[in-house]
């Protein structure tokens, strides 16, 4: 079962469809086509994860990121379908940290993968919530700025990240 | 040590996938005036960023252990990556590809254990081989697969060996001494290194006091002297490196054994102190000069080891004439050649009018033949026994001026070896 769970990548599979098929209830093209569509990007993904082909596994991405991709475009703007697309961004991220080609325990090590971008996302989301309407990009400046505070933190705590590889001769 | 691949930090293609899927997401949100798209997009944008931020700022240099082992047909290369502390072994990518000329997986079996990437690979030679393996190739990858960066390896290089075992019973054969170039004279002088014996060829690693100054002002090149106190013999291995009428594959197949066996000969002869020299004939000649002792061993397993197939065959008589301007007449002189063109360019009589006692491995390339897939099984015995008889008349010719071992089983030169200890009339190994 183990196994299984590691070679589909099941955690991050499971976000990833289940924010697409989210998307997809509530998007223009209809529930059935919304949702059908989600289904079939997270089996083309199965499918193509179980190929034994390593060129075939390494598309395999491909089908979940489109429907979601698509869900996310088609859907209909409301409070909750913006986290339901940023939970679907984070499910690919997990599903990318779980590759069974891989010594296990990526989604441990890869943690900041999936902090970064989440946190970006949920400040934006809690910005446009706690603001007032019309004042999204409120939201989007709050992230950036904190993404920068970010990187500057980072940067004075690590001098050496200018630091320029020597010439090779 | 080998090379540092060219060193920065890379993208990967699914980095790219993100990144466009994110562009076009954020660009549709914009049009749309749809907040939707841009969550998405905003993730998928920033996760490279992460992933590179957490990439090591330099390349980091890596300690690799590796070695080889196992029996004449299975080569076992087992080794350990350790990384540098702070980077984890999980991300790092290793793999060691299965080196030219033999058989089983394409590439090694990797894990991790003990603070190290392990790996390693099982595979199989039918006939003896001198393959350097290419170090591994090894790069830091982030667990999402976004970013890599190329990394350093601080390690020696490693070459496989395999040649028939009973070639270390050749120290048993009892070889000629040869004495011609100038200033070899027995001197009564005892120095620390034992009894002056001669001087040879000065090769780049003689320190200075071995060199023989007045001889080497009489003869216009440096010459070294060399100390006999246990000195057996002289003895040159001549490569034929010729390619031949049978093709490009089988020529390769027949050079990995040619080097190979020379590579034991001259181990073996090495071990008992004889002084060995390398003739190496393609077109022209290259040689590695007489001389004994570790470095000579290395010597000779590096020119053995880069030795190829000539694209064009030097004529067999500019290989006797260049011999002599590497090594003395009289130098028992083991060629080893598939002899498949000899009748119509010999070398062998070339190098005996020179002077040179030539003993003749040729190994069979009988066994490489193109086979006709439409054949009957007796009708393809029935050519296997022609082309045996044809070949064995073809080394009749030969025989007239050296002796010939047939060398018909790659995984065995016993044959040989007491054929060299016990000269006797012709036979087959």
């Amino acid at each position: 079962m183990n196994d299984l769970r590691r070679r589909l990548g099941l955690p991050g599979l499971v976000v990833t469809v289940a924010a697409a098929v989210g998307l997809g209830i509530d998007s223009g093209f209809g529930v059935v086509v919304g949702v059908g569509l989600a289904l079939a990007g997270g089996l083309g993904t199965v499918g193509l994860r179980l190929a034994p082909d390593a060129r075939g596994r390494a598309a395999a991405i491909g089908p979940a990121l489109a429907a979601l991709a698509l869900g996310a475009v088609a859907a209909a703007p409301s409070p909750l379908a913006a986290p339901i697309a940023a939970l679907g961004g984070i499910g690919i991220l997990l599903w990318l940290l779980d590759d069974p080609d891989r010594p296990s325990g990526g989604p441990a090590r890869g943690r900041y993968v999936i902090l970064l971008p989440g946190l970006a996302a949920a400040i934006a989301w809690a910005g446009a919530l706690v603001l007032p309407a019309g004042s999204i990009d409120f939201g989007f400046a709050a992230v950036f700025l904190v993404v920068t505070f970010g990187l500057v933190a980072v940067l004075l705590g690590r001098p050496d990240l200018f630091d320029r590889e020597e010439a090779l001769a | 040590m080998s090379a540092p691949a060219p060193g920065g930090l890379h993208w990967r293609p699914r980095t790219y996938l993100l990144l466009a899927v994110g562009a076009a997401l954020a660009a549709a949100g914009v049009v749309l005036r749809d907040p939707t798209p841009l969550y998405l997009a905003l993730v998928l944008l920033l996760a490279p960023v992460a992933a590179a931020f957490a990439a090591p700022r330099r390349d980091p240099v890596v300690r690799l252990a590796w070695g080889e082992n196992g029996p004449l047909d299975e080569i076992r290369v087992e080794g350990a990556v350790t990384p540098p502390e702070g980077i984890a072994p999980e991300d790092l990518e290793v793999s060691v590809a299965r080196p030219p000329g033999l058989g089983g997986p394409s590439a090694a079996a990797t894990r991790v254990e003990g603070g190290a990437v392990r790996f390693e690979g099982r595979w199989s030679t039918d006939a003896p081989a001198i393959t350097p393996v290419a170090p591994p190739h090894v790069v830091w990858r982030d667990p999402a697969g976004l970013v890599e960066r190329a990394v350093a390896l601080d390690a020696a290089d490693l070459t496989v060996v395999r040649y028939p075992p009973e070639l270390t019973r050749l120290r048993l054969v009892r070889l000629d001494r040869t004495t011609v170039l100038p200033g070899e004279i027995r001197s009564r002088r005892i120095g620390a290194s034992g009894e002056f014996f001669g001087v040879r060829e000065a090769v780049a690693g003689d320190p200075a006091r071995r060199v023989n100054w007045w001889a080497s002002a009489r003869r216009g090149r440096l010459l070294a002297n060399e100390y006999a106190l246990e000195r057996a013999g002289d003895v040159v291995v001549f490569v034929d490196l010729r390619p031949t009428s049978l093709g490009r594959e089988a020529d390769e197949r027949l050079l990995g054994i040619e080097r190979a066996t020379a590579l034991g000969v001259a181990d073996s002869f090495v071990a008992a102190k004889a002084r060995v020299g390398i003739a190496l004939f393609g077109e022209f000649l290259d040689a590695v000069p007489l001389s004994t002792g570790r470095d000579q061993r290395l010597r000779i397993r590096a020119a053995l080891a880069s030795a190829r197939r000539a694209h064009v065959g030097g004529p067999s008589e500019r290989g006797g004439v260049a011999l002599r301007r590497f090594f003395p007449p009289g130098t028992t002189t083991i060629l080893v050649s598939p002899l498949v063109d000899e009748a119509a360019d010999p070398l062998v009589p070339h190098l005996t009018r020179r002077g040179y006692p030539v003993v003749v491995l040729s190994p069979s390339p009988v066994a490489l033949l193109p086979r006709g897939a439409a054949l009957a099984p007796e009708d393809e015995a029935l050519a296997d026994r022609l082309a045996r008889l044809l070949r064995r008349a073809e080394l009749a010719g030969t025989w007239q001026f050296a002796p010939v071992v047939d060398w018909t089983d790659a995984g065995s030169l016993g044959g040989f070896v007491e054929f060299l200890r016990r000269p006797s009339p012709r036979r087959s190994s």
